[in-house]
């Protein structure tokens, strides 16, 4: 497929996206297969910037020692997902899409001061079981070098026969095994506090009335919060240099609220992860992260 | 040779003279208005007193507080300062989680044997009454900013931060693993689940231990370990007409569907202080004062809980097959063993690790388990279950039990162990 590049600069602001939401909550009904969108929105030179990297990390969890997070670079690139989203010409509106699950792959170690090209577009159409699901791919470059990638999946609920190939549970977990070795208290306010350091100011994440609107009793963490918490908690000490991370999103987590991370023990550099709700019966997210050891991690 | 060679000076053995705490007190109770200096003077006053110290230049007293605020930073100095010892008598604070009071111990230990000092007091403190604590921590880094900025303008405008909300809301000690948010009971039910202890199990230890302590006050045991502090003789955690039929009646604390450690098979948050006096031999005789034994060795360990691969509290297991094949000892060369009894669960963990072939070998690295511990030589007094916990206290209040029961039997060998949070474990050998 020919994408058109388009450069983003300045980035959107915050009003201008929360605006763009807003206009878009309402779209005429689809006729026919819905047509992926043809933009490229890049940011040609994104700064990893200290200050606010140590911002989401305290969010998270993350601690200074273990580097840039996995999972900072989609906070970057998030402005141009929603860009994509609220376009006039895409087929849904951008508020009823739904974060299913999320992909990140990291090639070389990520530094702050680092200047990343961020590259969004709109992949594919996946047939989802619920829906049309659509996923869009984020490429970061350093030096001419994808050092950085992510695919979200995103899912417009109740749309018959959806096209493309079909979403299949490409993770593979273990149903079993998994013990409890975290637990999380999270505060009233994490939806707000995480849109301050992500730049994702979605009314259902940040206030109760705004989550009401959208049908959700109480506001809910944010999914990538969620992602980066379960990062922060697994990560062994260090940075990451080749890493990945696979996420399902499930059941919401309403703030305040407590969970559980379970994971299962040690077993090389990769954990299977689940976070559960704290009677560990009901899972909110469902994940896999693996990273290469900078030693020999299996040594006695 | 060259004129700086020297020949160290051989070691010697290092004399357990004697000890003494203050009785525990459950948290908010008798001590609730005392702080964790308090409670140090308290039983470094009654060492003092006891044997005789007022105006000695000791070499060192180390001690500790595993919940202390930041202006306690020279805790055991502060201490030192309140009491009848010579205000020349160095001092230092130290801190290894419930390892603390025993970690103390073997620093001051160490100096003796390698003749840097003759004699020395270690000890440690605790209270959960008086915690600190902290501003909130949104509250604080906006007063640290402004403390930054430079120029009125700029630290009103950082300060413009404020919202009332940050001064409703403290930042209070947590009773967690900072890396897991787990408490540390929720860890020890998973390690009892994992090695299958049945709870009648956890309340018959439970319960010998607080009949072995009130026999133990019976018998005088603890009148000269002991210095009565604010109108309390003995430990109040102490229930004498305890029974395995009330033990059963408490509902589990951790795990309210299917688990097994409750109020009563844990130990509670306790405040109270413990001291050890240690000394060179020649010390000990030039003062008149008997040698109670010897601190032999010790040896810590710790263990990665954090993924799971091993239970918070099972540190000592490693630890004590490690100083055993050092010192050439097994468990039958020994006639008492001192087990911090954090929970019931996590003694009963511990001894079932070290009869399991499998774990021995697979875990310890041992051809054959270590064995089964004589369940009659085991907290002899009583342990941490029947009088409590104050974390820093625990190992000096073991030490000196010890070393007295050893000394009251003519003779023979006894193994310390205590498990602490962050997975640390830290195991002694005291005999004569």
């Amino acid at each position: 497929m020919d994408y058109v590049t388009q450069i983003i600069d300045p980035p959107p602001s915050r009003n201008r996206l929360l605006l763009d939401g807003l206009l878009a909550l309402r779209k005429p009904k689809l006729e026919g297969a819905p047509t992926l969108p043809k933009a490229r929105l890049v940011r040609s030179a994104v700064e990893l910037i200290a200050n606010d990297i140590a911002a989401y990390g305290r969010a998270c969890g993350f601690r200074r020692e273990q580097g840039v997070p996995l999972s900072y670079p989609h906070v970057l690139a998030f402005p141009l997902h929603l860009m994509l989203l609220t376009r006039p010409s895409f087929p849904y509106p951008a508020s009823g899409m739904v974060h299913l699950a999320n992909c990140i792959r990291q090639h070389r170690r990520l530094q702050e001061g680092q200047a990343l090209r961020l590259e969004v577009f709109a992949e594919r159409w996946v047939a989802h079981a619920k829906g049309q699901a659509l996923s869009i791919a984020t490429h970061a470059y350093s030096a001419g070098e994808l050092v950085w990638q992510s695919e979200s999946l995103y899912l417009r609920r109740d749309v018959a026969n959806p096209v493309g190939e079909p979403w299949g549970d490409s993770l593979g977990l273990p149903e079993e095994g998994l013990r409890r070795t975290q637990r999380w208290v999270l505060p009233a306010d994490l939806g707000r506090r995480f849109a301050k350091v992500s730049g994702d100011f979605n009314p259902i994440h940040t206030s109760l009335i705004g989550a009401r609107l959208f049908g959700f009793r109480r506001a809910i963490a944010h999914g990538m919060w969620t992602l980066g918490r379960a990062l922060a908690a697994q990560q062994p000490p260090g940075g990451l240099d080749v890493a990945e991370a696979h996420c399902e999103f499930k059941l919401p987590i309403f703030l305040p609220g407590q969970v559980a991370l379970w994971n299962a023990p040690a077993d090389g550099p990769r954990r299977a992860f689940e976070v559960r709700n704290p009677a560990g019966d009901k899972p909110h997210m469902r994940g896999l992260f693996i990273w290469h050891p900078r030693f020999d991690e299996s040594r006695p | 040779m060259s004129d700086y060679s020297f020949s160290p000076a051989p070691t010697r053995r290092v004399a357990i003279v004697g000890g003494n705490r203050i009785p525990f007190a459950r948290s908010n109770t008798v001590y609730a208005h005392d702080s964790n200096q308090d409670l140090l003077v308290a039983a470094l006053q009654g060492l003092v007193d006891r044997y005789n110290l007022h105006g000695l230049r000791l070499g060192e007293f180390a001690a500790g507080a595993v919940i202390k605020h930041s202006r306690d930073f020279n805790l055991a100095r502060e201490s030192l300062l309140s009491t009848t010892l010579s205000a020349e008598t160095p001092a230092y604070d130290l801190q290894q989680a419930c390892g603390t009071g025993l970690e103390a111990a073997l620093l001051v230990a160490n100096k003796i044997a390698l003749g840097q000092i003759d004699v020395g007091v270690a000890g440690g403190a605790d209270t959960t009454s008086d915690a600190p604590i902290g501003i909130n921590e949104a509250l604080r880094r906006t007063l640290l900013a402004a403390n930054r900025a430079k120029g009125t303008g700029n630290k009103l405008r950082s300060l413009l931060q404020v919202r009332p909300s940050m001064f409703f809301k403290p930042l209070l000690p947590r009773n967690g693993e900072p890396r897991t948010g787990l408490s540390m009971g929720e860890h020890c039910e998973e390690m009892a689940k994992r090695w299958q202890i049945k709870r009648l199990a956890q309340d018959e230890l439970t319960l010998n231990s607080h009949q072995r302590l009130d026999a133990a006050y019976k018998n005088g045991f603890f009148d000269d370990l002991i210095s009565p502090y604010r109108g309390l003789a003995r430990d109040n955690n102490l229930r004498a007409d305890a029974s395995l039929e009330k033990l059963a009646s408490l509902a589990p604390a951790y795990d309210r569907q299917n688990g097994t450690l409750t109020a009563g098979n844990s130990t509670p948050l306790t405040d109270g202080a413990s001291v050890v006096l240690l000394a060179s031999e020649e010390w000990a005789a030039a003062r008149g004062l008997p040698v109670l034994a010897y601190l032999r060795t010790g040896e810590t360990a710790a263990v990665n809980f954090v993924d799971g691969s091993e239970g918070l509290l099972m540190a000592p297991a490693y630890a004590v097959p490690r100083m055993l094949a050092r010192e050439g000892l097994s468990f039958a060369d020994f006639d008492f063993f001192e087990i911090h009894e954090a929970f019931a669960a996590q003694v009963l963990c511990t001894l079932k690790a070290w009869e399991d072939a499998d774990y021995c070998r697979e875990r310890l690295g041992l051809e054959a388990p270590l064995g089964p511990i004589e369940r009659a030589k085991m907290n002899v007094n009583g342990g941490s279950l029947g009088c409590g916990h104050p974390f820093a206290a625990t190992g000096g209040r073991q030490l000196a039990a010890l070393a007295k029961a050893i000394h009251q039997r003519g003779g023979g060998r006894g193994l310390i162990s205590i498990c602490a949070a962050g997975g640390l474990g830290i195991t002694a050998i005291v005999e004569k």
